[in-house]
């Protein structure tokens, strides 16, 4: 083999065992031998060894330092220019007037120039008012161009004895910002130096002072620094894992099968278990290793003073020892997920490239996990705890900051351990020597056999994406016709589209497809009695999520678009219950689920279509009750052969929703009872294909 | 057969091994192959094959002496030497993401075929070595054999006088190697010349005209099969190949 | 004798650049992986990752408006504290329900250990949960004093608020309080002029009206892409020619296909050029369509995140179009060196750790492009990466500086060609006629385990 001379093949740890031996050699023993040699290979490729040790060591330093130069250069430059303002101050109390162009004075370095605004535009008085404010704004602007960094006006308020200061300034200009910076500090001084001096001489006393607030931090330095560090640790460890583990996975499974060597070692007597762990534990050696290093770098460099993380404010830093021990040993479950995941992905590529490419997109994912430990209000609960990577993030970040509950951390070390022990039992079980030597063929394949199911989830996924993109910019456009185009347009072209492929693929016609054939009466039956049961369902749901998932005010105050919650009702069921009912289902229960369920088992089918159907609303508040909807409907289509009934009961659900509000019996839980009635009709055997009468259709689904 | 169609007078190449220090691949080797014959290279692995025939396709330029393909020196003017030559060996590959009309197309129009020439050129080679079937898929899902074809194609394009195969029929099973011999059988019947090297004695004699054996960076040995028999007195090529190697080792030793 | 033949023409050195480079773009963009990096990611990852940040900001939202804190007020005695300040306190007074804080009773002495104790007991975790009693812990306590009726001292009044910057719940309660303390503070002056006959609005003699920013909302948006945006030229230029670079040259020779590509009748310095430009175009397209995809999706993003009228983001196509040739010339420049870089490696995996800190060189100082007042001046207009961020920003903010533009084109030519040129004398480097094998071409210590026994 040709590809195998390129690079010529290690010695095969098991041949250390030595001929002389008969008897078996423990599995231990195999696996150290095999580690051993994993790790003096990549101890000797110089490159890794610099990537993952040296490499950080040096550039933590040099990157805080750069960083803290930058901003210190940042602020000077700002700090050190001169700003230009120009003021007006003719027509507020001459006393006043004095003093604010004294304080403005104060904002060095600065030129104040005192000017006359009258003679910018002619014949207008400057007052204050919304209706003023085009008008002052394009005097404003006369005097900005005037070379000007700021304009600053005062002028009488419309109470007597009170004035006002107007500030206009640039916002896109560096120097705008900086003057405006300056001047609200300084007209705010001198605000509440005037009005402590008016109440003086009014009331004679302060009946507030009592409430002047000073904010005292009764945190612990260490504290600060434990929870500035543990906001990015997790994030910088998940980078630094796959990074640093990534060059010996890919080495270790794609690398060895691109060189033709795990050829050489599956050929040994050795179980192929022990070769798999054997290597994993070499990628988890080099994986944690770099992490030590990256981390002990980056909190000397801390520790050192030569810069801050982002979001800290630039006080001193300590850390308590315990804490970053007591977070490492919850952070190990996940190293060992990161790990076996890492090793499971360069495990199915072929070559080197291809254990690459897969990378990214196992970066992106373990990456979102980790992104709650950045916000501080993000709090570990049971459930957060038990997300993998997401429960080891927030207990290292809590740890760091010695406010972590215990139980909560016990628990996340059991989840994380379940988890990690689950992956590793994925790779044991994907990386048989079969699989290792044979895994591409396989791939095909599937690839191959599961061509339907495959182009059906990518029309899913791009019908998502278009209906998120350019579903959401119709309608901000218009609420009414970019819904309206959304529904009638956009998935009617998807639905289109992806059933002519399938049709084609699977020699049927369009109403086969779209499975546009009269259900059982039984069926629609069911369909339409379930649905005050599945509005129930789906209203329960929501009710119970808020516990989890509180809704901000601002998402519940726009439920609905006024533009659409103006439309006389026959158009709201229109567009809120006929239009989806048709459309979707059209869509996900038929093009999309004709793909899937071709080549995928019913249950993988409901999963992708409750995800697919609640990813769509793109919402996190709707997900669960829509994808719920989702899979109910696909069942039923999956039941009934049919995708009418499933155009039915998203009909009424949807109908119970608009008209809930006016027809209070629509929503009465007690309706729901009918809906026991559904499982027994369901119990109805379909129509078998062969003697169904298709609906008499052109084929066109735009004209169902 | 009176024309050279390639002419090495005393080519070196040495190189910087970091390792092994100066490595001295060719220590002075003469050569001189005609229109219309096959010329073979025999020699063991290391012994200059390699650098020898990449020193006249143009890939290596050689530290001293000269060579001339067609009459064209191929350190004065390369470019002019690589259009008179076709080149070939197991380590040419192609490029796996385009198709093998694409292939084709790509090293005519950088050879300057004009557009109406240059596919007539293709479909014909297309034809020629049976390829309709596959030229059209990307090289990367192609067999060694369906490669092989396209390879020589691509060798054989621009007509070249001159073909330089380095071991053609390594790593080819049975009929893609008869069927390389068919191919250098009949580019010989074109009035090509042909050098190749290979290590397979069996096909030198079978194949060449004349015969030369290279060890260490100089050729030992050239002639005809007989003319190499007769002078080493054996019966086999493999002895006189033997023969003439291994006393060279004993003096260099 | 070829060269007379009828039907060749040979090709001059610059249609055989074209025709490499354009055969090299169709290889690469038959690689699936290269046209998802280069085409696919952009369009799709940046609405993604808005409606992941809309999404996780308004799950945050949600959580700390439905948040209630504690917070303990302390005070010697009740008199100290003004009338009705734990309502003030407790509720957001426009939306009832929401933002809640929880004042408990009155702490007594005022004791700032102890203040300091409550607050440090809500952050620290409770061993089991509810074994402790609410009361002594609080995420804030607001000590007050002198602040009762208007004969008390005057003499250290005020309030202290202690708090724990660690903990979340305590940062929340915090903010509350300033927020609301200030316009009960107000409302308590009001009802002191009133009880005197006097307006409230005699107590305050200026008045400070929110500052007006004069610039256009589509300005306002550009600005905001300024910071943004060169940055990201600077680092899309580089990710899009990363890949290319190394496919091209140790990629080549790990396919086996550069001893072809050595075949090709043309000169060398054609099928060089050719390879670059080919890394450059990919660049360029790879950048365009980031930077459109950015621009467009932030529109996108502050339409569905309704910040309102006050910020337009438009595409900025005039920008767009006038950094348009100064970005080729930092692409080629970057392509330049990253194939030559790149083909010092003998295998793509090797190409890609080579080119991994060479891209830090040119990232790294892109992430200047954040600061805000710098500017463009002729000096830093010679500096290359620099420049051209500098430069983008300035074009992003509506400025136009013929002299800094000048400089930068004439500095990035200057560098792009000489990047050039040493990619190519890289390139050209002789492959080693040692062996058989292409992949051994440029001979390098290897480790000597992989040289096997």
């Amino acid at each position: 083999m040709r590809r195998g001379l390129r690079r010529p093949d290690r010695p095969a740890p098991a041949e250390r065992s030595g001929p002389g031996l008969s008897r078996p050699v423990a599995r231990g023993r195999l696996a150290r031998a095999i580690f051993a040699a994993q790790v003096t290979n990549l101890l000797r490729d110089r490159r890794a060894l610099f990537a993952a040790f040296l490499l950080p060591i040096l550039i933590y330093p040099i990157l805080f330092l750069g960083q803290s130069m930058l901003g210190r250069f940042a602020t000077e430059a700002l700090e050190a220019r001169t700003v230009r303002v120009a003021i007006d101050a003719s027509r507020a109390p001459e006393a006043h007037a004095q003093r604010l162009r004294a304080a403005l004075e104060h904002c060095l370095p600065i030129e104040v120039d005192d000017v006359d605004a009258s003679t910018i535009v002619d014949g207008w008085e400057w007052a204050l008012g919304p209706e003023s404010n085009d008008a002052a704004r394009t005097g404003a602007l006369a005097f900005l161009a005037r070379g000007y960094d700021a304009f600053v006006l005062a002028l009488p308020a419309e109470r007597p004895g009170q004035w006002a200061v107007l500030t206009y300034y640039d916002g896109t200009q560096d120097s705008g910002n900086e003057a405006q910076r300056r001047l609200s500090a300084a007209t705010l001084a001198l605000h509440d130096q005037l009005a402590d001096e008016q109440r003086m001489a009014l009331l004679g006393y302060d009946p507030a002072r009592g409430l002047t607030l000073s904010p005292i931090d009764v945190a612990l330095p260490q504290d600060r620094g434990g929870a500035q560090l543990g906001r990015w640790l997790p994030l910088l460890a998940i980078f630094v894992l796959l990074g640093g583990a990534s060059h010996a996975a890919l080495s270790a499974f794609a690398g060895e099968r691109e060189a033709g060597t795990l050829e050489t070692l599956l050929v040994q007597p050795v179980p192929s278990t022990a070769i798999v762990a054997a290597k994993f534990a070499a990628v988890l050696a080099v994986g944690v290793t770099t992490l030590v290093l990256n981390a002990g770098s980056v909190i000397a460099s801390l520790a050192a003073g030569l810069g801050s993380l982002p979001g800290s404010h630039g006080e001193g830093f300590a850390l308590d020892v315990t804490r970053v021990l007591g977070g490492a040993l919850a952070f190990l479950p996940a190293a060992v997920l990161v790990c076996a995941l890492l090793c499971l992905v360069c495990g199915r590529a072929r070559t080197f490239r291809e254990g690459q490419n897969l990378l990214l997109p196992l970066l992106l994912i373990t990456i979102v996990p980790t992104l709650p430990a950045l916000e501080p209000d993000v709090q570990l609960d049971a459930l957060l705890a038990a997300v993998p990577l997401c429960g080891p993030s927030l207990v290292l970040r809590d740890a760091l900051r010695g406010s972590v509950s215990l139980p909560l951390a016990a628990w996340m070390f059991v989840a994380s351990s379940g988890w990690a022990a689950l992956a590793l039992w994925r790779l044991a079980r994907a990386l048989d020597s079969e699989n290792l030597l044979q895994h591409a063929e396989n791939e095909d394949e599937l690839a191959v056999r599961h061509t339907q199911s495959r182009t059906a989830l990518r029309y899913g996924f791009v019908v998502v994406f278009a209906v998120y993109v350019v579903g959401g910019t119709l309608q901000a456009r218009d609420p009414v016709w970019g819904l309206a185009a959304t529904l009638w347009i956009l998935l009617p072209l998807a639905t289109w589209l992806s059933a002519r492929g399938t049709a084609r693929r699977a020699h049927e016609t369009w109403t086969q497809v779209l499975a546009l054939r009269v259900p059982h009466v039984a069926h629609a039956a069911a369909a339409i009695l379930a649905a005050p049961a599945i509005a129930l369902l789906a209203r329960q749901l929501f009710a119970w999520q808020r516990s989890v998932l509180p809704l901000p005010a601002s998402v519940e105050r726009v439920a609905l678009p006024i533009e659409i919650a103006g439309l006389p009702l026959v158009g709201q069921v229109l567009l809120l219950a006929v239009s989806p009912a048709i459309c979707e289902e059209l869509f996900f229960r038929g093009a999309l689920l004709s793909g899937m369920r071709r080549d995928l088992a019913a249950w993988r089918v409901i999963a992708w279509q409750a995800f697919l159907f609640g990813a769509v609303h793109a919402s996190i508040y709707r997900f669960v009750p829509t994808a719920v909807v989702g899979a109910a409907l696909a069942a039923l289509v999956l039941r009934t052969r049919s995708v009418v009934p499933a155009i039915l009961l998203h009909l009424c659900y949807n109908t119970i929703l608009v008209l809930g509000d006016r027809l209070p019996w629509l929503a009465d839980p007690r309706l729901a009872w009918i809906g026991l009635a559904a499982p027994l009709l369901l119990l109805v055997r379909p129509r078998s294909e062969g003697t169904s009468r298709t609906v008499p259709d052109s084929g066109r689904p735009s004209s169902a | 057969m009176t024309r050279a169609a390639i002419e090495a007078v005393g080519l070196r190449k040495s190189y910087v091994d970091p390792r092994r220090g100066r490595v001295e691949a060719l220590r002075g080797l003469d050569l001189t192959c005609y229109a219309g014959e096959i010329f073979g290279l025999l020699g063991q692995n290391g012994a200059g094959k390699t650098t020898t025939l990449r020193i006249l396709a143009t890939i290596l330029a050689p530290s001293s002496g000269s060579a001339r393909i067609d009459g064209v020196d191929v350190a004065a003017d390369p470019l002019e030497a690589r259009r008179r030559i076709g080149f070939l060996s197991g380590t040419t590959g192609l490029y796996p993401r385009l198709t093998g009309r694409e292939t084709l197309r790509y090293f005519g129009r950088l050879h300057g075929l004009e557009p109406a020439v240059l596919e007539a050129r293709i479909n014909a080679l297309v034809a020629a070595f049976d390829m309709a079937a596959f030229a059209d898929g990307r090289c990367e899902g192609l067999s060694t054999g369906q490669r092989q074809r396209v390879s020589i194609a691509r060798a054989v394009l621009h007509e070249p006088p001159v073909l330089i195969l380095d071991e053609p029929t390594t790593g080819l099973d049975v009929l893609a190697s008869s069927a390389m011999i068919e191919f250098i059988e009949s580019a010989r019947a074109a009035g090509t010349c042909v050098l190749f090297s290979t290590h397979v004695l069996s096909e030198a004699e079978r194949l060449c005209d004349r015969i030369g054996v290279l060890h260490d960076g100089r050729l030992l040995a050239a002639g005809t099969l007989e003319e190499l028999l007769a002078r080493t007195g054996k019966v086999w090529l493999e002895d006189a190949f033997r023969a003439i190697v291994q006393p060279a080792d004993g003096v260099a030793r | 004798m070829s060269a007379q033949r009828p039907g060749l023409r040979v090709p001059s050195t610059f249609r055989a650049t074209l025709c490499v480079a354009r055969k090299e773009l169709v290889s690469s963009f038959r690689d699936r992986q290269t046209t998802l990096y280069a085409v696919v990611v952009p369009i799709v990852l940046y609405p993604c990752l808005f409606w992941m940040m809309i999404q996780g900001a308004l799950f945050l939202e949600g959580q700390r408006e439905h948040t209630a804190v504690d917070l303990a007020l302390m005070a010697e005695t009740r008199a100290d504290v003004p009338p009705d300040l734990a309502g003030a306190l407790a509720e957001d007074s426009g939306r009832p329900g929401l933002e809640r804080v929880d004042v408990a009773p009155l702490v007594r002495p005022v004791d700032e250990a102890h203040a300091r104790e409550l607050v440090r007991r809500a952050g620290e975790p409770a061993a089991v949960e509810g074994s402790e009693s609410a009361d002594d812990k609080a995420d804030a306590v607001l000590l007050v004093r002198g602040g009762g009726a208007a004969d008390s001292p005057g003499e250290g009044a005020g309030a202290r608020l202690f708090y724990d910057s660690t903990a979340s719940r305590s940062e929340l309660a915090r903010t509350r309080v300033e927020q609301r303390l200030p316009s009960y503070a107000a409302s308590l002056r009001e009802k002191a002029a009133l009880a005197r006959q006097r307006e409230p609005s005699d107590l305050e003699p200026m008045r400070i009206e929110e500052p007006v920013d004069v610039a256009e909302h589509k300005d306002r948006g550009a600005y905001l892409l300024s910071f943004l945006l060169p940055m990201l030229l600077v680092v899309m230029t580089v990710m899009g020619a990363f890949y290319p670079a190394v496919d091209l040259t140790a990629g080549e020779r790990e396919r086996r296909t550069e001893e072809t590509t050595l075949l090709l009748p043309v000169p060398r310095a054609a099928v060089h050029q050719g390879k670059i430009l080919a890394v450059c175009a990919t660049a360029v397209l790879a950048t365009t369509l980031n930077l459109a995809a950015l621009g467009l999706s932030a529109g996108h993003l502050v339409a569905l995140a309704r910040l309102g009228p006050e910020m337009e983001i438009n595409l900025p196509v005039e920008a767009f179009g006038a950094i348009a040739p100064l970005a080729v010339l930092f692409a080629l420049f970057v392509s330049a060196v990253l194939t030559g870089i790149a083909s010092l490696a003998r295998t793509f995996q090797e190409g890609q750790a080579l080119l991994g800190p060479v891209q830090m060189l040119f990232i790294l100082p892109a992430m200047a492009g954040v600061i805000p007042g710098v500017e463009l001046t002729p000096g830093l207009a010679c500096v290359p990466v620099l420049n051209v961020v500098f430069a983008f920003r300035a074009l992003l903010q509506g400025r136009v500086l013929p002299l800094a533009y000048t400089i930068t084109a004439v500095s990035l030519l200057v560098c792009a060609a000489i990047a050039v040129w040493l990619a190519m004398r890289a390139l050209s480097r002789e492959p080693s006629p040692r062996g058989g094998f292409v992949s051994r071409l440029l001979l390098r210590r290897r480790p000597a385990l992989q040289e096997g026994a």
